[in-house]
């Protein structure tokens, strides 16, 4: 069975773009493209495969033919079949180099590395890989570790997952929060403690009592200097960086043209890789309650793909048709949770007794129709890593709240998540956020599965309004609601199959305007 | 669908430790897709033997335990990787690699496949290799086997680079087309 797409859909240049790919010939104008190709057109991805098994099997057809040469020559009567003979030759030096190294590692233990002012790992939850100061692998999926583990001068922290938090503790006592798909190492720099975010956030929380001992983060675009008992967080992303002081302050250096600045608690700075901008600190804005992306304005799609590039204009005034209103209920634990709904005849007595507790999800569809030529993103295959050695595709989309406006969003009682969506195949969809208390760490993701069965029609543009209370957090440490978060992203996915989820709108709803009806 | 379901794979999932005979046995089983995934990154046929014979190594002196093919032919992928990576720092090769999730992603729909269905697949490009005129026998030869770059067989044929980037273009083609054939006819047998 050939479970591979069709390839004949590669157009000529794509393939001769594969091609040079293979032969390590891409430029470096190339390389962003090919790899966006290769991301957006599972054919390509076939074709490669398909190329890299072709060309291990001519090796190994080779390979085998000058064995048997050999050993026809030397013993006329053996016939064994090339690959049976491979095999046996390969399960015959792989057995002697583990003989060997048998041998090898029973002669004595590796010495520790020395350490120069550790970090303690301290809690980590997701899939995380620490890379030694020569690249390779010191340790994967440090929550499976019980033995503390430190975290070196010239070694990287890596996390592979969206719902991935570490913690770190510096022996001065102040913590680091990484969370989500970050990339932080430790470089060597005198005494102080000097890191490089690559990307990802990490927020910072001083000790009681923590010195005022010197600190410094790197980003692409920033050199910030501050010290142990400054709070803050720090995000880095595609050339953009973002400092929010909360406690103590910090020294900002663009990179690019060396200027310099001081951010003080309460103020903020952003950098961005246009030259443009002159750069200066500013106030922390205060909350607002509610937020919308129509995609066209949209600065930081996270995940997905435009389905239309060419969009026209803005979505016209819309409403929601209701077409069912039912309950989400979900279980206390992350692994249980599923959303039900009641029946007809159950929804009445359900709803006169959990009005107050949870708010209805809605779901709905858009009235009028949008045309096709609608601003839309699609979801893209993202691999996702829930230990070691388990990976499953999702298909996500993800929008960034924090970078869409100078505002921290802020969820209240009685907030509510709007999403306008559609899909091709009828199968369950996650919604979620990430959020942060305000002025505080990383707090965690916070989800609500849907079943097919929940969401109408396949093809059709359908509405959903998700109160706040109907998410839970994954973390199992974080018992409480998500009140009073700042919305870092909100996202939207299938796991392991593409069921061709498009989102078209994403709201945030304050408690006025979600209580004020369903029409926009 | 529950969506705390473990994700739909052919492999089996027994709730056991699988032991060195079960580890070898499924990453022999699985060897062809292992090599494609190392080549994918070294693009040198004998450093991704090398690369596979490495995993299984680790594969069986890792202390954590495998409970399920599936979990090992995951780590194992994601360890050929690895070894891809580290095998071109050692040799300073600059090639252009492909970035992470992308890896993750052509590992995660080669493993969509059965390795029952590997075994077929490979018998089946064994039979199409050997089909082929004893020209593009010869080009892949030099291509893969002798890790000629598209240059210098372009230069060995005299002819142009996009001429050498379209005959290998066609020949695995011409080898895909003849896969599939040959496996629709097994499965009509």
């Amino acid at each position: 069975m050939n479970t591979f797409p069709n390839e004949e859909n590669l157009t000529p240049s794509q393939e001769e773009m594969l091609m040079k790919y293979l032969d390590g010939r891409l430029g470096n104008d190339e390389t962003a493209s090919f790899h966006q190709m290769m991301m957006d057109c599972p054919e390509a991805r076939a074709w490669l495969r398909e190329a890299a098994e072709h060309a291990v099997a001519v090796v190994d057809a080779h390979r085998c033919a000058a064995v048997e040469q050999v050993d026809f020559s030397n013993q006329e009567s053996t016939v064994v079949r090339p690959n049976s003979r491979f095999y046996l030759a390969a399960i015959a030096s792989a057995a002697a180099i583990w003989m060997a190294t048998l041998i090898f590692t029973s002669m004595g233990k590796r010495e520790a590395p020395v350490r120069l002012s550790p970090a303690r790992i301290t809690s980590a939850e997701g899939a995380f890989s620490l890379l030694g100061d020569d690249g390779s692998i010191r340790l994967e999926v440090l929550h499976e570790d019980a033995e503390p583990t430190f975290f070196e001068v010239g070694e990287t922290l890596s996390s592979q997952g969206g719902d991935s938090i570490l913690q770190f503790e510096l022996p001065s006592g102040v913590q680091f929060t990484m969370a989500g798909y970050a990339e932080l190492r430790r470089l060597p720099s005198g005494s102080a403690n000097c890191f490089y975010l690559l990307t990802g956030s990490v927020w910072s929380e001083p000790a009681d009592k923590t010195k005022a001992r010197p600190l410094i983060f790197k980003t692409p675009t920033a050199h910030v200097d501050l010290s142990e008992d400054c709070q803050f967080d720090l995000h880095a992303k595609n050339g953009f960086t973002r400092l929010r002081v909360n406690q103590g302050e910090a020294r900002v250096r663009r990179t690019m043209d060396g200027m310099d600045v001081l951010v003080k608690a309460g103020h903020m700075i952003q950098i961005t890789p246009e030259l443009d901008r002159s750069l200066q600190s500013q106030p922390q804005p205060k909350p607002v309650h509610s937020w919308s992306c129509d995609q066209l304005e949209a600065p930081d799609i996270l995940l997905g793909h435009w389905s239309n590039q060419w969009p026209a204009s803005t979505l016209p005034p819309y409403s929601l048709e209701v077409n069912e209103t039912f309950m989400v209920f979900g279980s206390s634990t992350p692994k249980g949770r599923t959303a039900r709904r009641k029946t007809q005849a159950q929804w009445g007595t359900w709803m006169t007794a959990l009005k107050q507790v949870l708010p209805p999800v809605v779901l709905g569809v858009m009235k009028p129709e949008p045309s096709n030529h609608m601003p839309s993103v699609r979801a893209q295959a993202l691999p996702w890593r829930i230990s070691d050695d388990r990976r499953v595709l999702l298909y996500a989309t993800a929008f960034s709240v924090s970078r869409s406006g100078p505002n921290p969003v802020v969820l209240l009682p009685g907030s509510r998540l709007r999403f306008l969506f559609s899909f091709q195949r009828a199968y369950p969809i996650r919604f979620g956020f990430a959020g942060q208390q305000l002025h505080k760490p990383f707090e965690g993701k916070y989800e609500l599965d849907v079943l097919e069965q929940e969401l109408g029609e396949p093809g059709r543009l359908h509405m959903m309004d998700i109160p706040v209370d109907a998410f839970q957090s994954k973390r199992l440490s974080v018992l409480g609601d998500a009140h009073g978060l700042e919305v870092d992203h909100v996202y939207a996915l299938n796991l392991f199959k593409d069921a061709g989820l498009v989102l078209h709108k994403v709201e945030i709803l304050g408690p006025e305007k979600a209580q004020g009806g369903l029409t926009d | 669908m529950d969506f705390q379901s473990k994700p739909e794979t052919s492999l089996d999932d027994k709730d056991h430790r699988l032991d060195e005979y079960q580890i070898m046995k499924c990453l022999m089983d699985w060897r062809p897709r292992l090599l494609a995934a190392a080549w994918s990154v070294t693009r040198d046929g004998f450093a991704a033997e090398d690369i596979f014979q490495n995993v299984a190594l680790k594969s069986i002196t890792r202390r954590v335990v495998f409970r399920a093919e599936a979990a090992l032919v995951s780590w194992a992928y994601v360890a050929t990787r690895r070894e891809g990576i580290d095998w071109l720092r050692r040799n300073r090769r600059t090639m252009n690699v492909m970035e992470d999730q992308l890896m993750d992603i052509m590992e995660m729909e080669w493993m969509q496949t059965q390795a029952t269905s590997v075994d077929h697949r490979l018998d089946a490009l064994s039979h199409c290799l050997g089909k082929l005129p004893e020209k593009s026998r010869q080009l892949l030869k030099w291509r893969y086997h002798d890790g000629l770059s598209c240059q210098e067989v372009a230069d060995r044929l005299k002819l142009e680079l996009n001429a050498i980037y379209k005959r290998l273009s066609r020949l695995h083609h011409a080898l895909r087309d003849c896969v599939s054939r040959r496996l629709q006819l097994n499965s009509a047998d």
